[in-house]
């Protein structure tokens, strides 16, 4: 195991963090827009979202979420770092079917294959490198 | 497909190229020390002018993107976007120098279509 690798693996936590809060805010924003299904967008639309505290939940989410991407692209190659991002395109979809109760279909858990074995590669990428 | 989207969708992925290469410039212009409290942290961000450029790059991507969403179908538009998965690999190449292997290069690769996948089929008219 190379340095690299054991800096890798010294992320973890991080990009837990990342993931977690990331996809958080996908699905608290989700959430928030129940009430709005229904209302013209004006000032009730408004009024709504503003006060709903699920919203806030997803603001202060989606600023951590910003707060914890600079961190990791302080010590992290942008290259490495922006393609492991695509991994909450897969939270997401796991967490709205486990907690929002939607349904995934074959052409999603094929897309998420190829995305897992493409981060896959870069593990390896990064283990060979240094 | 209009013909307008010819030019907005190499817009909308430059855009995200360009935001991030802003971001990782703010990124490595922060200081370790910035991590002493997370209201100092905060105050840190908001003074890095790159990080600002950004947001900024962002906002307009926003704008972009929601011209573009006017224009065709959000199951062709959010498989196009997953090409920004090969616009910052290159970037980061070019502009940081940074080392891409060849197996990075294939993984990029099954990650822009396997996003691309995903989105085609989480939003697809079925």
């Amino acid at each position: 195991m190379s340095g690299s690798g054991n800096r890798w693996m010294g992320d973890a936590p991080l990009w837990t963090a990342f993931l977690a809060v990331g996809t958080a805010t996908q699905l608290l924003f989700k959430v928030a827009s129940g009430p709005l299904e229904h209302l013209d967008f004006g000032a009730a639309w408004f009024q709504t979202a503003f006060g709903s505290p699920m919203f806030a939940a997803a603001v202060v989410s989606y600023l951590a979420t910003f707060a914890l991407w600079i961190v990791i692209l302080q010590r992290t190659a942008l290259s490495r770092a922006f393609l492991l991002t695509a991994l909450v395109y897969v939270t997401v979809t796991l967490g709205a079917a486990l907690w929002l109760g939607e349904r995934i279909n074959g052409g999603q858990i094929a897309g998420i294959a190829l995305v897992m074995i493409g981060i896959a590669l870069l593990g390896v990428a990064g283990r060979t490198r240094a | 497909m209009a013909p307008e989207l010819l030019i907005l969708f190499p817009i909308s992925i430059a855009c995200d190229v360009v935001g991030q290469v802003f971001f990782k410039l703010g990124a490595d212009r922060l200081s370790a020390r910035a991590h002493s409290s997370a209201l100092t942290f905060s105050r840190a961000l908001l003074r890095e002018r790159w990080l600002l450029a950004g947001i900024a790059t962002f906002a307009v991507e926003t704008i972009i993107w929601l011209r573009i969403l006017s224009l065709c179908p959000l199951s062709i538009a959010f498989p196009i976007a997953a090409l920004n998965f090969i616009g910052v690999t290159l970037a980061a190449r070019v502009i940081f120098a940074e080392t891409i292997s060849a197996a990075q290069w294939v993984g990029c690769g099954l990650v822009t279509v396997g996003v691309a996948v995903l989105a085609a089929a989480t939003v697809g008219p079925t």
